[in-house]
Parts: structure tokens; C-alpha cells; sequence
């Protein structure tokens, strides 16, 4: 799941949400604070029972070196300069930009390695200290905070890259001045190693992060095993890097759709319903705006014909424009249904079944232009007690997956019959098509979220619809017709919600 | 009557016009609020017909600006504000100075015009 589906709207809170695999790369995420956080959030419904999340076991995982042979290989790098040909002795500052830690690490050409941990005020006090000397020339009792691997004088100098700042230093182990050949030498082999050592770092750096988030991930151990309480709701997903997957692979199995949910209390999401309500809300702004921008200059067109209605003219040219007027009132009236439906949605109210199904044709048809309707239904017939803006979008969503079915099957004769029955609370609508129907073998993937047999498909019409019904207090199911041909969804909804 | 209509749909403008006039108004238009303030200085209109959204300003700017100008609360009841957004926060306002509100469009057009100049 992408970050942009944990925000949708209001009905699907923030709280309690907590999206791992985008935490994994920001740097907060090894914030004690951000963690503490986190899960006294999740805990709220379970204030008897005692949360601590080792943290100090985090910061204290020691970094580690994976690939000691490439670094030595860097001390080489001294030997293209005549100039540097007596250092002998390397040494690599190192601070990655949000981490608790620098890291000190000293080289010498008798294959010699120490790497140490620093402290971040240290870190920052040498580098500008080394970035602000001109003539980036010290002794070693002037660093404050570390202890170099050698005595005497020595060259350094101060280095960023995006994510790190680096102090990179290089001695003879003896006391005599540098001359100013060896300066200028000395800037042009920093350049040189810079790219290098970048790279070095940053691949121990990754694989000493997810060492680091292996440790995280046990400490999560406590969401995880409260999945089957229902009281609480975290979600986790898309967990790509390799190393976590023993942690994971038990939540996998835990659930069809590859991810953990585990439910609030209040609201049930899952990804299907955010990306319904997604396309929903954008589809709202839409219509208000293009509303707001047709209306007005509708609303001219209906006060200019008016006047010329007014004005003396002949029957012919009155029937014109009476013509003229109800049909920018049809004009106005179609926005206006619109942009109801998206807008109101958390309205109940009364609905007439015939109308909700006019509403839905209209809006599918696009798509469903070559079928022809056979409706049994009358106005005022039926009248459920019900949210429209949900009805509709059932309707529509059936309407669009028979159309699309029956495109490439049946080209000639499309048909869709709709009927209805009433019982005592509640109204069973059928709705078949004569296109292919539903294979066996599918049968019981239809309505999850993201199966689909298109090659475009996005495999959430029905998984929406699905939702829908259920939001609506109702079911939906289908079966294959008697004559074989087509398939019949049926949906029983109750007529108060 | 002397009449004012502020709105920037140049059809909605013209039309509006034109009909007043048919029932024996006399109407001045602009299209700019900017404008429309110059206007209220210089002549005395009995109705200031006003568009919400107007390209430079606000139409409830211009009735702050006016009750500024004249030091009196009484400007404000000669304006109508006629508007394709009527939300809660709009009619609020439009009570608090005590002018009219219409939404557009307006159902039956020649009933909203009387209404518009009556007292």
C-alpha cells in the first residue's frame, strides 16, 4: 500500500494506522521518541497491559564493517601522488545526517583496521574546526573528542555528500610540517576518494540498518500477536527487503491479500474501500467545480431566452425557444444530480429504486450505450430507506463489469434484465446479463480486492461493490443462469439501514 | 428605481438589465467590483444587485467598503447578493448585514426580480 491511501478522508483515521515498509526509510524511524509514540497509540484500547520497547538495544547494535578488504584497497589510493608517497596512515570520519553515531575509522598500510563509534557533538566540532583552517594542517593534540591512530602532524579535510559529511585525515606518523605541494595533493586525493568511500559506507551502512530494523521488528512482536483482537487496527505491508521475511512470513499467511489487517473497533478498512472513497472524493470536486463553471453561464443563456420570450415574436419562434429553455433546465438539473450524488455521501435518506437505477444508466452510459435494459421495475414501486450515493454506485459498478463482460462475447443482442421483489424488510433485486458468466474455477475470487481477469483491470469494481452492499446492511451474491448463458447478481438489501 | 448590477457573466449582466429596464427601472452594470465602488460613490442607487464571485473582490466586500465609506449600517440593506455557492457561512453573512441572498439559477425568474426590488 502506498502512503497517499492512509489519507483519504476522515472516515478512515489516521490513528492507529501505521504503514512499516515507508517508516523503514525515513530517519525518524530510529527515534526512540517516534517509537514510544507509535505504540502508546496502539495500546490505548489496552491500558492494563505493560508496553516498553527496548530501544537502547537499537542504538547500541554495533556497526560493523562488511567489506574490510575494499577499504584497505583506498590506502592504495595515496600512491598515485608523489607528493603523499611517506603517509602511510588513513583515517575516515564519518557521520550519516540523522543517525545517533559517527563512526571513526583508522587505516594503515600494514593492513591494519580499527573502526570505533563517536559521538555526534565530537564529530561536528572537528569537522569545523577542519572545515574552517585554511591550510588544513593540525597536530594530533588538536582534535577534541578522538584519539588518532598516530602522532605528529597530519592533513584533513572536511567533505559532504547528500546524506553524509565525512573528515578524511592522512599522517606520516612523524612531526614535521607539510609542504605546499603536499596540501595541494592532499585536496586532490580527497576529491578522488570521496565517490569511493561513499559507496563503501553506504553499502555497510544499508546492511547494518537492517540489522538494525530485524531488532525493530522483534520489538513489534506485540501487534503482531494481538491480531485476532479485534479491538485494535494496525496495518502492515509491502515488506521488500529480504532480511525481515522470516519476521513476516507468519502475518503473510495470516491473510489472503498478502498484508496484515488488524481491525479497530469502529471502522473497518481495507484497501478496497480507501480506493473507493479516493475516487469518490475526486470525483466530488470535479462535479462542484465543473457545476460552479457551467451553471453560470447556463444560468445567462436561461435569463437571454426569457427576455426574448418577453419580446414580441411568433408562435414558431416561441416554441424554439421554450425548446431552448427546458433543455438548459435538463442541463442544470443533470449537474445538479450529479454532483449530489458525490457530494452528500454519508446521507440516508429515501430512495426510490427506479430512479436510483435511471441515475445509474446515465452515469455508466458511456459503456453501456449497445445494451438494452429490461426492467421490470416501476416508479414509486419500491422505496428503500438508504444512502443513494452507495446504491448507485453498486448499480453502476454491476452495470459497467456485464458491459464489459459481454464486449468482447456476445456483440449483437446485450441485454441486462433487472427485477425486483418485496418482502416484508427488505427488496431482492436481480440483475443478469447474457455475456459470458463466471468460470467455476473464480468463482470464489470475484469479489476480492484486486482479482481480475482484464488486462487492464484493476480488480476492485466488484470488491468495491462488495463493500458497498455490506455499508448498505446488505448481501450480494450471484449465480451462473439456468440456460447458461450470462451470470445473475442478486442483492438483498433491507429497507430501513 | 435606480438600479446597480455588479456581475462579471457579461450574459447574466446584459440580461438582467434588459429585464429590469422592461419593467421601468432605470440600470447602470459594471463588471469589476473595483468599479461598482466608484459607481456607489458617485450615484445614489436604491439597489445594488451584487455577484458573490466576482473577478477583483468580493461582493461582501463591497458592502464593507461602503459601510466605511458612509459610516451607516443603511448602505448595506440596499445590496442583494445573488450567488452560484450558497453555503451555511454565505446566508450567516448576508443575515449579519441584512441584505438579500439569491442562488442561482433562480426557478422562476420574474417572481426572484420582484423580489429583488421590493422593500
Amino acid at each position: 500500500m502506498e502512503n497517499k491511501h492512509t489519507s483519504p478522508n476522515e472516515n478512515h483515521s489516521k490513528r492507529g494506522l501505521l504503514n512499516l515498509s515507508n517508516s523503514i526509510s525515513q530517519s525518524d524511524f530510529f527515534n526512540a521518541q517516534y517509537f514510544k509514540k507509535k505504540i502508546s497509540k496502539l495500546s490505548l484500547n489496552k491500558p492494563n497491559k505493560k508496553i516498553s520497547f527496548k530501544y537502547n538495544k537499537v542504538s547500541k547494535n554495533k556497526f560493523v564493517l562488511t567489506d574490510e578488504d575494499s577499504f584497505f584497497e583506498l590506502i592504495k589510493f595515496l600512491d598515485h601522488y608523489k607528493a603523499l608517497k611517506n603517509y602511510n596512515i588513513l583515517e575516515i570520519l564519518y557521520h550519516r545526517k540523522g543517525e545517533l553515531l559517527g563512526q571513526h575509522l583508522s587505516l594503515n598500510s600494514r593492513k591494519q583496521i580499527n573502526l570505533k563509534s563517536l559521538e555526534i557533538k565530537d564529530f561536528n566540532y572537528n569537522f569545523n574546526l577542519v572545515r574552517k583552517s585554511k591550510n588544513k594542517y593540525f597536530t594530533s593534540s588538536g582534535l577534541k573528542g578522538i584519539t588518532p591512530s598516530f602522532v605528529g602532524t597530519f592533513l584533513a579535510n572536511a567533505l559532504s555528500t547528500k546524506k553524509d559529511n565525512y573528515i578524511i585525515i592522512i599522517s606520516r606518523n612523524d612531526f614535521l610540517p607539510p609542504e605546499k605541494e603536499e596540501i595541494s595533493s592532499m585536496n586532490h586525493f580527497c576529491e578522488l576518494l570521496l565517490n569511493q568511500v561513499n559507496k563503501l559506507t553506504s553499502k555497510a551502512h544499508a546492511l547494518n540498518q537492517s540489522q538494525k530494523t530485524k531488532i525493530i521488528l522483534n520489538n513489534f512482536i506485540l501487534p503482531i500477536e494481538i491480531i485476532n483482537d479485534e479491538k485494535q487496527k494496525i496495518v502492515f505491508t509491502n515488506i521488500t527487503t529480504k532480511t525481515h521475511h522470516h519476521h513476516i512470513r507468519k502475518i503473510h499467511n495470516l491473510n489472503k491479500e498478502n498484508k496484515i489487517i488488524i481491525f479497530d473497533g469502529l471502522i473497518k478498512t481495507n484497501s478496497s474501500e480507501i480506493h473507493h472513497q479516493e475516487r469518490i472524493n475526486l470525483l466530488g470536486e470535479l462535479l462542484n467545480t465543473l457545476r460552479h463553471e457551467i451553471n453560470n453561464p447556463l444560468f445567462g443563456l436561461k435569463l437571454t431566452t426569457d427576455l426574448l420570450l418577453g419580446s414580441k415574436i411568433d408562435i414558431d419562434q416561441k416554441d424554439t425557444l421554450n425548446e431552448i429553455k427546458n433543455n438548459i433546465d435538463r442541463c442544470q438539473n443533470i449537474m445538479g444530480n450529479f454532483s449530489n450524488i458525490y457530494t452528500n455521501t454519508n446521507v440516508i435518506k429515501e430512495v426510490d429504486l427506479y430512479g436510483a437505477i435511471y441515475e445509474s444508466k446515465l452515469l455508466a452510459k458511456s459503456e453501456i450505450r449497445q445494451i438494452k435494459f429490461n426492467s421490470t421495475i416501476k416508479k414509486d414501486e419500491f422505496i428503500l430507506k438508504t444512502n443513494p450515493t452507495s446504491l448507485i454506485q453498486v448499480f453502476f459498478n454491476l452495470f459497467i463489469n456485464s458491459a464489459q463482460a459481454m464486449k468482447n462475447y456476445n456483440q449483437v443482442s446485450q441485454l441486462i434484465t433487472i427485477t425486483a421483489e418485496n418482502s416484508d424488510s427488505s427488496i431482492l433485486i436481480k440483475i443478469s446479463d447474457n455475456g459470458p458468466g463466471i468460470d467455476q474455477k473464480i468463482k470464489e475470487k470475484i469479489f476480492q480486492p484486486f482479482f481480475t481477469t482484464k488486462e487492464n483491470g484493476t480488480g476492485l469494481g466488484l470488491a468495491i461493490t462488495n463493500s458497498l452492499v455490506k455499508s448498505l446492511s446488505g448481501t450480494i451474491s450471484f449465480y451462473t443462469n439456468n440456460d447458461h448463458s450470462g451470470v445473475t447478481f442478486e442483492i438483498k438489501l433491507p429497507k430501513y439501514i | 428605481m435606480n438600479i446597480l448590477i455588479i456581475e462579471d457573466e457579461i450574459l447574466i449582466q446584459q440580461s438582467l438589465k434588459k429585464l429590469f429596464e422592461r419593467k421601468g427601472h432605470k440600470v447602470e452594470t459594471t463588471s469589476s467590483g473595483k468599479e461598482a465602488i466608484t459607481k456607489i460613490y458617485q450615484f445614489n442607487f436604491d439597489r445594488i444587485i451584487c455577484d458573490l464571485m466576482l473577478n477583483d473582490i468580493n461582493g461582501f466586500d463591497i458592502i464593507e467598503d461602503c459601510k466605511k465609506k458612509y459610516k451607516s449600517n443603511e448602505i448595506s440593506t440596499k445590496f442583494v447578493i445573488i450567488t452560484a455557492y450558497s453555503s451555511e457561512g454565505v446566508l450567516d453573512k448576508a443575515k449579519e448585514y441584512g441584505c438579500k441572498l439569491f442562488q442561482k439559477p433562480f426557478d422562476n425568474i420574474h417572481e426572484a426580480l420582484d423580489l429583488m426590488i421590493k422593500d
